[in-house]
């Protein structure tokens, strides 16, 4: 028997208790070559198919081929999922390693969302003052109804918010 | 001319208000964190009762490989669960920057009430018009300050977690599909091997009790002696009966387990593959709107100096 013969094993064409002996023999052999997890899950499901078919009137036999079919299939599969955690194990590092990108990508953010509140308050304090002066100017210039004056008043605060911009947009 | 003041202060600040960009929602993006984290945490629960539960089903000799193997496990995905919680902090982050870019208004009405306060304390008498003005505009100024550094922020950040985002999104959907879901597979299965295991010999017992059932019945048609044997089997089949009806009812719950685990396993790659288009969603919203604070200073400016013509004109 080999791997292939896995899926077409004709479970009816075992009529003693000697012939379920030798079929659960053979699968057991083909333990020695379930090298690979693909291997190890069809073994697996074949032995379990072994437990679920066998039968004859040798109830106590019977009984202990299932239970060593049940077992080598658990067995099999244990080995597998032992395999799988190992291996999730195994790539915790690659994985940390992305957490630790990012982590300190959000420490940054925090840190430039704490410069940014600062910073905001600053040029509130600064635009406000800065634009209070200006229009305060530039309603005078209105009320003398002199174009020269509301020109040169409109300019100077432009120039002002434009500074400030500046100023704030610097790279830190 | 008080009224051409007021009127011009009004038209000012119209025009000073007017466009405002503004910073990308990032509730998607924290949505989809948040729902990262869950699935992280249920999908790694989900696989540790498995284990735990095929490990108290088969046979004693087989069960501390089990309780061995589901401590292993946990250690090993408590650090998955403590990535998620970290992309949960990054997404909070961008929302604290994304908050600080849009309090530049508050800041102004704040400052701009302790500086008014400031003034009738000291007697210093300001404009009330030019000062209402004066306050809109730092605050539409101050906004688009603040939204133009936040979106700068922004952009680089994201630009620098993106492909931390990307592994870590890769990892855990490979994860999932290559070890989550076979391991679960592989855990219900030996389940069932255990609980058909216990219950086989009743199984085989009841496969030959039907067999030589079916004989009897034939044999009673013609020999009335064999009817109180027939009589017996058939007891005795109802006691295999619910013997073999535990069977499929631990079966039947073992499968009905299986299915909503899987689920949640399903879940866990549909959320990384959610989260980290999310994110990339947010850049690239992120990138889009940047430009728009830094020309449109320049546009208001321009367009203060034609208002000011017609003002003037009025």
């Amino acid at each position: 028997m080999n791997f292939d013969d896995l899926a077409s094993i004709d479970w009816t064409a075992c009529e003693n208790t000697a012939q379920w002996a030798r079929l659960l023999n053979d699968l057991l052999a083909l333990g020695a070559q379930a090298d690979s997890t693909d291997r190890r899950d069809r073994l697996a499901d074949g032995l379990d198919a072994f437990a679920n078919k066998s039968n004859s009137v040798d109830m106590d036999i019977i009984k202990k081929l299932d239970a060593a079919a049940g077992k080598a299939a658990r067995a099999l599969r244990l080995q597998n999922m032992e395999d799988n955690v190992s291996q999730l194990a195994a790539d915790t590092p690659a994985f940390q390693a992305a957490v630790k990108d990012v982590n300190a990508v959000s420490a940054g953010l925090k840190k430039e969302a704490s410069l940014l509140r600062a910073e905001t308050f600053s040029a509130a304090v600064q635009t406000l003052t800065g634009t209070i002066t200006s229009l305060n100017a530039l309603g005078q210039a209105v009320n003398a109804a002199d174009d020269a004056k509301i020109v040169a008043a409109a300019a100077q605060a432009v120039q002002s918010v434009q500074k400030l911009r500046a100023l704030l947009e610097k790279p830190a | 001319m008080q009224k051409l003041r007021t009127l011009f202060c009004t038209v000012l600040v119209g025009v000073a208000l007017s466009g405002c960009g503004t910073l990308p929602d990032a509730r998607p993006f924290a949505d989809a964190t948040g729902a990262l984290a869950a699935s992280v945490r249920s999908s790694g629960q989900a696989l540790t009762d498995s284990i735990i539960e095929t490990g108290a089903a088969v046979p004693e000799e087989e069960q501390s490989a089990y309780t061995q193997l589901a401590a292993k496990f946990q250690k090993t995905w408590a650090v998955r669960v403590q990535a998620a919680q970290g992309a949960v902090d990054y997404a909070n982050a961008i929302a604290d920057l994304m908050k600080a870019g849009k309090q530049g208004g508050e800041t102004v009405k704040t400052v701009g009430d302790s500086l008014s306060g400031l003034a009738s304390a000291v007697n210093i008498p300001l404009a009330g018009a030019a000062f209402d003005a004066a306050e809109d505009l730092a605050r539409f100024i101050v906004d688009r300050i603040a939204i133009v550094r936040a979106s700068q922020s922004l952009e680089d950040a994201l630009a620098k977690a993106q492909p931390a985002v990307d592994r870590m999104a890769e990892h855990l959907a490979s994860e999932s599909e290559q070890r989550l879901k076979p391991t679960l597979d592989s855990a219900y299965k030996n389940l069932r091997s255990s609980i058909n295991n216990r219950y086989g010999p009743d199984a085989g017992f009841a496969q030959q009790v039907e067999a030589r059932r079916d004989q009897l019945r034939t044999e009673a048609m013609k020999d009335n002696a064999k009817v109180a044997q027939l009589q017996e089997f058939d007891r005795l089949r109802a006691t295999l009966a619910v013997s073999l009806n535990e069977r499929d009812q631990a079966l039947d719950k073992a499968a009905a387990a299986y299915r909503t685990r899987l689920q949640l396993i399903n879940a866990l790659t549909a959320a990384t593959r959610s989260w980290a288009a999310a994110h990339r969603d947010l850049a690239s919203a992120v990138r889009e709107k940047r430009n728009v604070n830094a020309t449109e200073l320049q546009d208001t400016v321009l367009e203060l100096k034609d208002l000011i013509k017609k003002v003037r004109a009025l």
